[in-house]
């Protein structure tokens, strides 16, 4: 651990479990090892948020946008599973751990920076090219929910970052290098 | 249509303790973990991990239940998923008691478990003991290819 404090990075779900990921998005086998190597070379434990995705629609989901995932019943599905989230960074909090969130970027859940976008789709699946949807800035429908629990404990949403593996144009050796970066800051105060 | 990707199709629900030996929450735990995650990570397994055992069943209960509802899922689609516990430390470290309620009330059989001991024996502290372990409980075809 480089300076003696306790760190704890919650990764989205398909960082460690690339078996949760909708069909054609796997990049590698289980987890994403260059994220893990530098959690652990950084001093950081890591957690593993739920996949909202996979326990709403299961492994043989469809492609999904973030227009499509973003209803009342999915909103409400990811609030349960971020109570459980924030009861458990609270503990590490009262432990005085620095608190960070990595994100799945690209995604329609899990993006923290970017999310993605296809209002068309609907309906018999179809014309879906490699790729899939398009990407705007913003988060997915689980990390705002996320956030929005956090916040309603008046508690402020931890530093975060996303992996954009779900970006068309992703590149795993620009996205570690700001990877490196993004885990070798300080702890914000409190 | 489901398409063939990078997943290996296995999976394994693991003790945070073997995720995080030396986390300050553990710290009046005896023993190694050994090198479980650099096993799992190297032979491509998913990790499914619930939080630290020592945070109380009102954490634990919810998130061993749909971590147990995924599993189901994987199951259904012939994932291969097994159970990765502590020999000693309270329900494996993983909620094995929980699992076990949340797999009941699921209809569904409880992937086997794999139980590691933390005093060095039986080779659980070696990458060839853990490994060794795991092939016992994971099918054939669903094994790690050497």
């Amino acid at each position: 651990m480089p300076d003696g404090s306790r760190r704890v990075a919650y990764v989205a779900h398909c960082l460690a479990n690339q078996n949760a990921k909708v069909s054609e998005f796997a990049k590698c086998a289980g987890v994403v090892a260059p994220l893990i190597e530098r959690l652990r070379a950084n001093g950081y434990e890591i957690q593993q948020l739920p996949c909202p995705e996979m326990s709403y629609l299961g492994v043989a989901r469809w492609w999904q946008s973030r227009e499509q995932y973003d209803t009342p019943g999915y909103r409400r599905h990811c609030r349960a599973l971020a109570r459980t989230v924030v009861d458990t960074v609270a503990v590490h909090m009262k432990h005085d751990y620095d608190v960070v969130i990595i994100g799945l970027d690209g995604s329609p859940s899990s993006g923290v920076r970017l999310t993605s976008t296809k209002a068309s789709w609907g309906g018999r699946p179809e014309g879906a090219i490699s790729g899939g949807s398009d990407r705007k800035a913003g988060m997915g429908v689980w990390m705002t929910e996320l956030k929005n629990e956090f916040e309603s404990r008046g508690m402020s949403f931890p530093r975060a970052t996303g992996i954009a593996m779900d970006s068309q144009t992703f590149d795993m050796e620009a996205s570690m290098i700001e990877m490196d970066e993004f885990l070798a800051a300080p702890k914000e105060p409190a | 249509m489901i398409r063939d990707d990078a997943r290996s199709r296995r999976v394994v629900i693991v003790a945070d303790y073997l995720v995080n030996p030396g986390s300050a929450l553990y710290a009046g735990v005896a023993g190694r973990a050994g090198p479980v995650l650099d096993v799992l990570v190297e032979d491509g397994w998913g990790l499914m991990k619930p939080p630290p055992h020592i945070l109380g069943e009102p954490v634990g209960r919810p998130a061993v239940t749909t971590i147990a509802g995924d599993a189901v899922d994987y199951q259904r689609h012939d994932y291969a998923v097994v159970i990765l516990a502590v020999e000693g430390l309270p329900q494996g470290g993983v909620w094995l008691d929980l699992l076990e309620v949340a797999f009941r009330e699921l209809g569904a059989p409880m992937p086997t478990v794999v139980r590691l001991r933390l005093d060095g024996s039986e080779g659980a502290d070696t990458a060839a003991g853990v490994r060794a372990a795991l092939a016992a409980a994971t099918p054939r075809e669903a094994a790690p290819q050497a």
